[in-house]
């Protein structure tokens, strides 16, 4: 009896062991064939985040080296070259809201916004440990916007993997990007709530400001 | 976050909180309007216990600053690395059965398979799941869980809840709980090793530690920041990341520079295609995995014959 349930054990761990292989023969196929028609042609927008992707892992290399400011002044290049802040702030804040504050308000925001995402992308993105972003597929919206999706692998240990969706517009220029969600919680939304709530208080614009320059310089510390 | 935000497991507390909760919840159900510093604010459909749930978060808040941190803190710094792998290892492969029943149970035959087999070859070949040897033979890790399962079923999702101690979950999350601790081994753990049961919760604790400092870091309103990101998690684990046509990542093209406000009107528009490419994309996705069921089925006979 016992020799028996050994006997089927042994059957079911095959033919799962061999399912599992087929499988995994069957995505790396599939991996192999996206790899070989990507290097065909790169759109305008997949290079536009595989150019920050780069960016961010260089700045990840001199992590050691660079200090916040320096690491800060490279990425805010980067960052400006292929993201649409501003319409992503607005999209924030609602454009009834955008349309209520003065031109001087939309300039201050402006630029206190731009700082918190450069100062939060130097803030994280500050050492290497031979992470990588692998590009995995590139989709067209009903829109006309395009989504890249790519997954950010950190190896090591720790096995972790991000799945990151940049989803870009199409600008005067070029493509940028204006949204990014990570494991599918989207940048835009999750701020959208926030900075909509304290706008929304008494003296909302001048406490949105103070709470995010707060921000900033902690992360500068 | 990927931990940071799966349902929690539960052990025999969770009875204790269920039942003051349900206590609580009675008594404040009436009570809608929620009102913070000087106005009242426009309360979110899915979070109408906004206020009892900020209680909550301060409560497991300051409950983290006191406890929760400083033993992650002594755990990953006495530990090394390879015994902290070993353990979330561990965790993650007697949880490895709820994930297939889970992939089962949503008609996924092809990952429910691939699951399976992920927990026999870790159980085995991967010392009692010390190891993770499947993902390097290129069986991947999934994340299922009784929550998703009651999703895929067309179960609504209820409010978004903070519970004291648990954490962010909606209210589908409450049996979705329950299951996943019946299906998991480790909520059997008798006496005498009950210390696994706190060294699970350490090490949750400890995995998630990153995430936890981005989210102090980089949130404006820590309480907002966690139920967003928590609910556009759950929902994306849920669809299984996939991505369709009506998926913009919340392009509300709403700024027209001639000064039409259409913002609202777009946000409400953007809205409902949202859910409805959901449920369509649910039921595709049904119709899909009972597909490849009957292949599985097909492709086994076969091997057997």
């Amino acid at each position: 009896m016992k020799i028996l349930s050994n006997k089927f054990y042994t059957c079911f761990l095959i033919f799962f062991l061999s399912f599992g292989n087929s499988i995994a023969l069957a995505e790396t196929k599939i991996k192999a064939e996206s790899t070989a028609s990507a290097t065909e042609q790169i759109s305008a927008p997949k290079k536009v985040v595989i150019d920050f992707q780069n960016a961010l892992l260089d700045a990840m290399k001199q992590g050691e080296s660079l200090s916040f400011q320096a690491r800060s002044k490279q990425l805010e290049a980067a960052i400006l070259k292929s993201h649409d802040v501003i319409k992503s702030l607005r999209t924030i804040v609602g454009s009834k809201q955008w349309k209520g504050f003065t031109e001087e308000q939309r300039a201050k925001l402006s630029k206190v916004f731009t700082k918190f995402i450069v100062s939060t992308y130097a803030a994280n993105f500050n050492e290497f440990a031979n992470e990588s972003f692998v590009f995995v597929s590139e989709h067209t919206t009903k829109k006309g916007n395009v989504i890249i999706r790519s997954i950010f692998e950190i190896p090591e240990s720790k096995r972790k993997k991000v799945t990151f969706d940049y989803a870009l517009k199409k600008s005067a220029d070029n493509w940028k990007i204006y949204n990014i969600a990570a494991d599918g919680v989207s940048d835009l939304a999750t701020r959208r709530s926030e900075y909509r709530r304290i706008l929304a208080k008494e003296d909302g614009f001048n406490s949105l400001i103070a709470i995010i320059s707060k921000k900033i310089d902690n992360y500068a510390k | 976050m990927r931990i940071l935000f799966q349902e929690k497991s539960f052990s025999s507390l969770f009875s204790i909180v269920f039942i003051m909760l349900i206590l609580f919840l009675s008594g404040c159900a009436n009570n809608k309007t929620l009102e913070t510093d000087a106005e009242s604010v426009e309360i979110s459909e899915i979070d109408p216990y906004e206020g009892f749930n900020r209680k909550m978060f301060v409560f497991n808040d300051v409950l983290d600053t006191y406890v929760g941190d400083p033993i992650s803190d002594a755990y990953l710094w006495i530990t090394p690395q390879f015994v902290q792998t070993g353990v979330s290892n561990f965790f993650s492969n007697l949880n490895g059965i709820n994930v297939f029943i889970n992939a089962f149970m949503q008609g996924k035959g092809k990952q429910g398979a691939e699951d399976t087999g992920r927990f026999l070859i870790n159980s085995t070949f991967g010392m009692f799941g010390l190891f993770d040897v499947a993902t390097d033979i290129g069986l991947e890790k999934h994340e299922e869980d009784f929550a998703q399962t009651l999703a895929v079923w067309g179960v609504p999702q209820g409010p978004y809840l903070v519970l004291p101690v648990l954490g962010p979950l909606t209210t589908r999350g409450i049996p979705g709980g329950i299951f996943d601790a019946v299906a998991n081994p480790a909520t059997y753990v008798g006496m005498p090793i009950q210390f696994l049961q706190i060294l699970q919760v350490v090490n949750t604790r400890a995995n998630v530690d990153d995430e936890l400092n981005f989210i102090d870091e980089a949130a404006l309103d820590t309480y907002l920041f966690t139920r967003e990101s928590f609910l556009q998690y759950r929902k994306n684990l849920i669809a299984d990341g996939k991505l369709d046509d009506a998926d913009d990542l919340l392009d509300l093209d709403d700024f027209d520079e001639d000064g039409l406000d259409t913002s609202e009107d777009d946000v409400k528009a953007n809205i409902a295609p949202e859910t409805e490419a959901i449920e369509n994309k649910v039921q595709r996705r049904q119709q899909d995995s009972l597909d490849e069921v009957v292949e599985s089925i097909d492709t086994a006979s076969d091997r057997t014959q």
